[in-house]
């Protein structure tokens, strides 16, 4: 048998060991290193899934973590895995320009999210994959039977580490005074009425 | 380049380059054909590849030739300019002969074709576009001298014109003087009230004055030698008091009391008053104790563009 191709379910079941638990039982601690990459001045691109605007917000690598969190257990839950039991709760933000609320993860760009979607297959899951199956040449026997099943697994390269950014510091910087915390969106845009992060009521100046 | 163009050139950097290494091994030549081709007409890559030109020329044939003596060991430049320039000219060389991949690949050893395409990402394309993506986030910077922040300020921020003037109580005599704080507060874009500039001839000078103390948010004492607790100044203070219970923190009363002066009313006394020697130290002491602030800086409308 031979896997060009993972399977899905296959890729589902690892990853579902990943997240949860492995053979034994155990829970499995996973640490991933990844970076994204921001502007000059510090701020996170972000696109709004409702008009599709783009406007950032003031990162701290510190944050990285918690901002690629959902997006890691949504991948998780799209090809199978459980939702873990200790969800915290997440920031939602309003977008600058249609003030549609969501969750801060729903706010990451196509980029982001498939730099993050790509790290964590090269990174985790083929790499599991690849040791799930490393067995798989070493069963191949002839019981004596009248049907012999002969198993051949050929490892591939891993795919390109994937690279994000760079990271143009367009946008306009503002200061939202009723929160203290800091946000860009497009030149010329004055409309803005409701803050990013807590929802007050603004006029800018 | 305008900052447009240059967000647009670097989306479409972006997207190309992660076409070219995460996208199905069977639109690879598709992929490299287009990254190429974009790097040479961008006028962002250029300004990275251009000076670069002038000093490298790639010589990708002798390159490979080297790997297949070398017996599959790859060697690039110690010079990362020079080593840059030579893993594009190895992509472009393969952008107009594919052949060249699968004599790579093979020269490494790989048995199949997709196996020689991962290959040529993992070790020609992935270091080019990590090192060109770093330098073209150093050239693509947007930083411009005029850019700055602006400010949102809560909408319960921001009072009325009716609520933010600033009382200048005084004596008569002190006019001149008072004056003085008047012209230094509106040029810095504060709402000072004074009666004489305040008042048209004819009206009613208590109603006026009441009007004025409701439609403010500090009162200014000038406590000076000649100051007197009495007559419209002792209707001032009573006013400025009233508004203090009335509206907290939002209305301040601040007292200055110059060298030499009369001893400070005793309504007044509750709230902070300061001892200043000249106007430059009462008019820091006013700006301070007010509740309201000015603005970002801007340009004057006479300066803007």
């Amino acid at each position: 048998m031979s896997f060009d191709i993972i399977p899905y379910i296959l890729v589902t079941e690892v990853f579902r060991k990943i997240l949860d638990m492995d053979e034994n039982g155990t829970q499995n601690n996973v640490h991933i290193s990844l970076s994204l990459s921001m502007d000059k001045d510090h701020f996170l691109r972000r696109t709004c899934p409702s008009c599709g605007q783009d406007f950032k917000t003031e990162t701290d690598e510190a944050d990285i973590a918690w901002i690629i969190a959902p997006q890691i257990r949504r991948m998780g839950l799209e090809i199978g895995g459980a939702e873990t039991q200790n969800d915290r709760h997440e920031d939602k933000l309003y977008c600058p320009y249609c003030e549609h609320q969501t969750e801060a993860s729903n706010t990451l760009t196509k980029e982001t999210v498939n730099y993050i979607h790509r790290h964590i297959m090269r990174e985790i899951v083929l790499p599991m994959t690849n040791k799930a199956f490393s067995g798989f040449n070493d069963i191949n026997r002839n019981t004596g039977g009248l049907i012999s099943i002969n198993f051949e697994y050929s490892r591939g390269t891993l795919p390109s580490r994937p690279i994000h950014g760079p990271e143009p510091s367009d946008m306009i910087e503002v200061d939202f005074l009723c929160c203290g915390q800091k946000a860009k969106v497009i030149e010329g845009w004055v409309s803005l009425s409701t803050c990013i992060f807590c929802g007050t009521k603004v006029t800018l100046v | 380049m305008k900052k447009h163009e240059i967000v647009n050139s670097l989306r479409i950097f972006k997207s190309r380059r992660d076409d070219l290494l995460h996208e199905d091994s069977a639109a690879f030549e598709h992929h490299l054909d287009r990254f190429v081709e974009f790097c040479l007409k961008d006028p962002l890559i250029q300004k990275i590849m251009q000076p670069i030109s002038t000093r490298y020329e790639p010589d990708v044939d002798s390159w490979m030739k080297d790997v297949k003596e070398s017996k599959n060991k790859i060697k690039f430049p110690d010079d990362s300019d020079e080593e840059l320039f030579l893993r594009f000219g190895i992509m472009e060389k393969a952008a107009n002969d594919f052949n060249y991949i699968f004599n790579l690949g093979y020269a490494l050893g790989g048995k199949k074709r997709d196996g020689w395409i991962d290959v040529f990402r993992s070790v020609i394309i992935r270091p080019f576009a990590d090192e060109i993506s770093h330098r073209l986030g150093d050239v693509a910077d947007l930083a411009s001298p005029d850019a700055r922040a602006l400010q949102a300020v809560p909408l319960n921020r921001i009072p009325s014109p009716d609520q933010s003037k600033i009382f200048l109580s005084h004596k008569s005599i002190d006019k001149p003087l008072v004056y003085r704080y008047y012209n230094a507060l509106k040029e810095i874009g504060f709402n000072p009230w004074l009666d004489e500039p305040a008042m048209a001839a004819g009206s009613n000078l208590e109603r006026e004055i009441l009007k004025g103390f409701q439609e403010s948010c500090a009162a200014a004492f000038f406590i000076t030698e000649d100051f007197k607790d009495e007559k419209y100044l002792a209707a001032e203070i009573d006013y400025a008091v009233m508004q203090k219970r009335k509206k907290g923190k939002k209305f301040s009363i601040i007292t200055l009391r110059y060298s030499d002066a009369a001893p400070v009313p005793d309504l007044l006394t509750p709230y902070i008053y300061k001892n200043i020697s000249n106007d430059l130290e009462g008019l820091y002491e006013i700006i301070k104790a007010l509740p309201i602030e000015m603005g970002p800086i801007r340009w004057k409308a006479s300066a803007a563009d």
